[in-house]
């Protein structure tokens, strides 16, 4: 079985075989490509190369095509700054937005990702699986909103809007998954959820149900959730997968993560904190433990957040290895 | 005996039939318009799933893969052929685009057509600039005149691929009677710009294509098949290199609108375009015959489209000789279907030129937006939405509740319509169904009426996802009284497809005056009639052969495209006899055409003073399968459906005053003999089953329903 089809297995919540690993890798793929990330991603050729190539050096299972949340507000006029060569980009200023529908085509970075992907999909796309990300609803309408209490509900449809467009063009290019990230948030994402909850129930429903009708996987990437909240979020907007970045599980965890996702039908990523040595090992020790014992069926490994540029290769590397063979 | 897997690709949804024995799965996916390989490949999971297995397993155990699919329909909606170049005779370039009287209606909707100040002629599919002369010149008889001039032909060519040209079309005049400088090209072509230099670039011969008299459409023809060949060629390639990836190592029969299905590599693009409908007939045909209904109108109200096709007497007779394809009057040979716009998905909108009316399509919110319920960010009041909120659809059973539906945003794209015209939702959705059923009802009416039959004698066979919840209404406006509901109904084309067998179509037009009126002779050159019969039978033999099939297994069948002298139509029969060896062989062939066009069209409007011609001989040669057949029965039991009754909800009823609590049955729980009343709502994975007051379904032994009119 092939990666992808382990991955594909995995959110089906049918893996039987060993958990498939799928890293938060963008500013190290530009390091190994040797070209400044700001370079990188203008440039489709590069952009393409420096990715592969790192998934060909670690041998990892799925491909993902960025992991920046700038990108989406950048469309609506946000100004951004690049602090380093590869460091990812961050929001500096919003005031300067138009709250108006947004559409990809006007944002060369987006074409750029968007060409990025058809081409990984077309190389690579039979035997790895290729996902993007994109800002959840709630994170791109707080970053558009600043915090503001204005306007809400049409920022929020707006976002969804653009979202909605996003995920098409993603998904016609036949993404395996789409992960949406609400861990710019935190743990106030469920404060920020439940203010606005009927808005964003509404733009969440209809992302999932895109996805899925493009025969792909949503998935939602939260930050230091409580895992008692897991049950209310699947009623409220019914994901498909949940990353629960931040989380360090013991095994009482894992047993109640696996009554959930046999309950709610729920695929489960759960971070290793691959810059701490240390912490990694530990968290991997448990959860291999468990899969060992109950098969993965729904449980994937992420990186914890996005993988540093800086971090010393062998670490990847080991680790990698050490889920290849488990 | 592993699985015969059917798949039908339809404007909305995918159909899967797949029998196995004496069982069968059926599914039903999104149309994935994108690349409808992803779709095909998700069917065949949910069917290996439902039958306990990983699509591989699956894959290994099938014995037959066959396909309808709408690929050519998508590249010519989309214009997404490649740049073509047409070679014609010099003097006949502008054939194309002279076109006929009325080529600018051809493929519109009679709405549009009415709307004379707006209509365009479609953007052809080769520009002018691409379209080159070459001298040369054959006669009516099949003479050379003028005989080709390598050197002219190569400077013309030359022209084209510096244009950038992907295929090249080549169209001379009488090509069909000989075509001997129309293959000169293709092999200067070949000769002079080989695969190695420019890459596989198709060469298409209107005398191949199409051997049969008239510019226009022969061009035509060949032009539309070159121009979805390349995109076919790919996606069926793509698709058939990944079920080998995923074990299947038999081959992928294609469905053609001839009713029969060949190998990927002998089948014409072109010849797969409006497959669908014409398989569904086929399998209506089979189920209607085993159950003896002779005289049925098959229809299939999927998502999109409403197609209708007529069974007379138990069998399928009426041909399309001139089908138009998009925008494009063609002549390939097909069965007849009539589609409209009309489905699910169909749109509702306000017409500002008749005051504001409601009407119903032919626009489409196909798989993508779809309807409002769909909640896949479509905004547009469709069939579906109304559906939904007049309580006919249940929306956590749609699918067999794997699709949830959104009845908020039904009823929200209702009253958006609705506030439009001063109407409350439930009003709007009442207008959108009646508007509907009326559309389909007319246009069934029509279609057996003009066609000489009386359509209360007729049944209808309510086919596709939408059908059986819109029976009853049409029916009444096609003023029918008999329907009959399958369990296989939602599925009819993919169920259909399994139904066909291998069968090819050669043609050939050669003008034969089998009846001298003003001399009172018979034909008597039987060995020219036996030459092109012959002719036709060694190309089916070769096809055959290339399949893997021994001449014995196959059955031919001759069919005379025939007219009284002086007539412009021609009239196709089922010749009685393959070959011709005397008189009274050509007697036996004329009677029955006066027959056949007697039945047609009244015996006193046969008219023999003009003489018998056929202009057209076409030879079909059929290859039987192994066919899955329905042959559930079951001892009829008790009239009461209480076992199946799964619960009660509101449903409206214009006749009863609104809504009202209606019982709500689960089809697979019915037992032959089961009677229901309408009002009644009957679910099953695939469809919903509308009965109306009035109105009363009958589970036959069967197992199928049909529903019946109380007079």
């Amino acid at each position: 079985m092939n990666s992808k089809t382990a991955f594909r297995n995995t959110l089906k919540l049918m893996n039987s075989e060993r958990p498939v690993f799928i890293p938060f890798v963008y500013g190290l793929a530009a390091k190994i490509g040797q070209i400044p990330l700001q370079d990188m991603v203008a440039d489709v050729s590069y952009y393409v190369h420096s990715l592969e190539e790192a998934c060909e050096l670690f041998k990892y299972d799925g491909i993902v095509n960025h992991y920046d949340a700038t990108i989406e507000a950048e469309v609506f006029g946000c100004e951004l700054d690049w602090p380093g060569d590869y460091v990812t980009p961050r929001v500096t200023s919003c005031r300067q937005i138009e709250l108006r529908e947004a559409n990809p085509e006007e944002s060369s970075r987006i074409q750029i990702l968007l060409e990025t992907t058809k081409r990984i999909v077309m190389s690579k796309g039979k035997d790895v699986a290729v996902i993007s990300t994109l800002s959840g609803p709630c994170s791109l309408a707080r970053t558009l909103t600043g915090g503001g209490k204005e306007n809400v509900e049409n920022v929020i449809a707006l976002a969804g809007s653009f979202l909605k467009k996003m995920v098409r063009s993603l998904c016609e290019l036949r993404v395996d998954a789409v992960f949406f990230r609400e861990d710019l948030l935190g743990a106030d994402y469920h404060d920020e959820l439940l203010a606005h909850n009927k808005p964003y129930t509404d733009v969440f429903t209809t992302l999932f149900n895109l996805v899925k009708h493009y025969n792909g996987y949503p998935a939602l990437i939260v930050k230091d959730i409580e895992l008692g909240f897991i049950t209310d979020l699947h009623r409220m907007i019914g994901p498909g997968g949940l990353i629960l970045l931040g989380r360090r599980v013991s095994d009482d965890d894992m047993a109640y993560l696996q009554k959930l996702s046999g309950s709610l039908k729920l695929s489960f990523g759960l971070p290793l904190p691959v810059e701490n040595q240390a912490g990694s090992g530990e968290q991997f020790a448990v959860i291999s433990r468990f899969v060992s014992k109950h098969r993965p069926t729904g449980f994937f490994y992420v990186s914890d957040g996005e993988i540093p540029y800086d971090i010393p290769l062998e670490i990847l590397h080991d680790l990698a290895a050490k889920i290849q063979n488990a | 005996m592993g699985y015969s897997v059917n798949v039908d690709v339809g404007g909305t949804f995918m159909d899967f039939f797949v029998a196995k024995e004496d069982k069968y799965i059926t599914t039903k996916v999104p149309t994935t318009a994108y690349e409808l390989g992803v779709g095909f490949v998700r069917g065949l999971e949910e069917c290996a799933e439902k039958d306990g297995k990983t699509l591989e397993q699956f894959l290994v155990d099938t014995d037959v893969i066959k396909y309808c699919t709408t690929i050519g329909t998508n590249i010519l909606i989309e214009h997404t052929g490649p740049k073509l170049g047409l070679i014609t005779t010099r003097g006949f370039e502008d054939t194309i685009f002279i076109g006929r009287g009325r080529q600018w209606a051809d493929g519109l909707p009679a709405s549009d057509v009415q709307d004379v100040t707006s209509i365009e002629k479609p953007e052809p599919l080769i520009p002018r600039r691409l379209v080159v002369g070459v001298r040369e010149r054959i006669d009516y008889a099949g003479n050379v005149v003028m005989p080709l001039v390598k050197e002219d032909v190569l400077e013309q060519l030359r022209y084209l691929v510096d244009q950038g040209v992907r295929g090249f079309v080549v169209s001379l005049l009488w090509s069909y009677i000989n075509p001997v400088h129309e293959k000169q090209i293709r092999s200067i072509i070949e000769e002079e710009f080989p695969e190695v230099y420019l890459g596989n670039m198709p060469i298409i011969l209107s005398s191949e294509i199409s051997p049969k008299e008239g510019e226009y459409v022969r061009t035509m023809t060949a032009i539309v098949n070159a121009y979805i060949h390349v995109g076919f060629v790919e996606q069926i390639s793509a698709l058939c290199s990944d079920l080998l990836d995923r074990g299947y190592k038999k081959p992928l029969l294609l469905c053609d609108n001839v009713g029969g299905c060949a190998k990927v590599a002998r089948t014409r693009a072109i010849a797969t375009y409006g497959a669908s409908p014409v398989s569904g007939l086929c399998g209506a045909a089979q189920l209607c015959s085993g159950v003896n209904m002779p005289d049925v109108v098959f229809t299939d109200a999927g998502g999109t489209s409403f197609d209708i096709g007529l069974i007379t007497d138990g069998s399928i007779t009426h041909y399309d000789l001139y089908p138009t394809v998009d925008r494009w009057r063609t002549q390939i040979t097909a069965i007849k279907i009539t589609s409209i716009g009309a489905g699910g998905g169909s749109i509702a909108w306000l017409n500002p030129l008749l005051g504001n009316r409601l009407e119903v399509g032919p626009a489409s919110a196909r798989s993508m937006p779809g309807p409002a319920c769909y909640d896949l960010g479509g905004e547009s009041a469709t069939v579906t939405d109304a559906d939904v909120v007049l309580g006919y659809v249940n929306p956590d059973y749609f699918l067999g509740g794997k699709f949830k539906l959104n009845k908020e945003k039904a009823f929200k794209a209702l009253k958006e319509l609705g506030n439009k015209s001063g109407l409350d939702e439930v009003t709007t959705a009442m207008m959108i169904k009646k508007v509907i059923d009326a559309k389909m009802g007319n246009e069934i009416f029509k279609e057996v009426a003009l066609k000489g039959y009386e359509p209360s004698e007729f049944t209808i066979f309510a086919g596709g996802g939408a059908g059986p919840g819109h029976c009853c209404g049409l029916a009444a406006a096609a003023e029918m009284s008999k329907i009959i509901v399958p369990p296989i109904s939602s599925v009819a084309g993919a169920y259909g497809a399994s139904t066909l067998d291998v069968v090819h179509s050669y043609e050939k037009s050669r003008n034969t005056r089998l009846f001298d009126y003003a001399k009172g002779t018979y034909f008597s050159d039987f060995d020219m009639f036996n030459s092109i019969v012959n002719e036709l039978k060694e190309l089916a033999i070769r096809d055959i052969i290339l399949e893997g099939f021994k001449e014995e297994q196959a059955n031919f069948r001759l069919e005379l495209e025939m007219r009284y002298g002086m007539q412009w139509r021609y009239t196709p029969i089922k010749s009685p006899l393959l070959f011709i060896h005397s008189t009274d062989d050509v007697k036996k062939v004329c009677n029955r055409f006066t027959e056949e066009f007697s039945r047609m069209y009244s015996a006193e409007a046969a008219f023999p003073q003009g003489g018998v011609e056929v202009e057209t001989y076409r030879l079909f040669v059929h290859l039987p399968l192994p066919h899955f057949t329905l042959t559930q029965h079951e001892a009829v039991g008790e009239k009461s459906a209480r076992a199946a009754l799964k619960e009660q909800r509101d449903a409206y009823w214009e006749k009863l005053g609104g809504y009202k609590n209606t019982n709500i049955y689960q089809w697979d729980l019915l037992h032959a003999g089961n009677v229901l009343e309408g009002p009644a709502v009957i679910e099953s994975e695939n469809t919903t089953v509308v009965i109306e007051p009035g109105w009363t379904f009958t589970m036959a032994p069967e197992l199928y329903g049909m529903i019946t009119y109380n007079l």
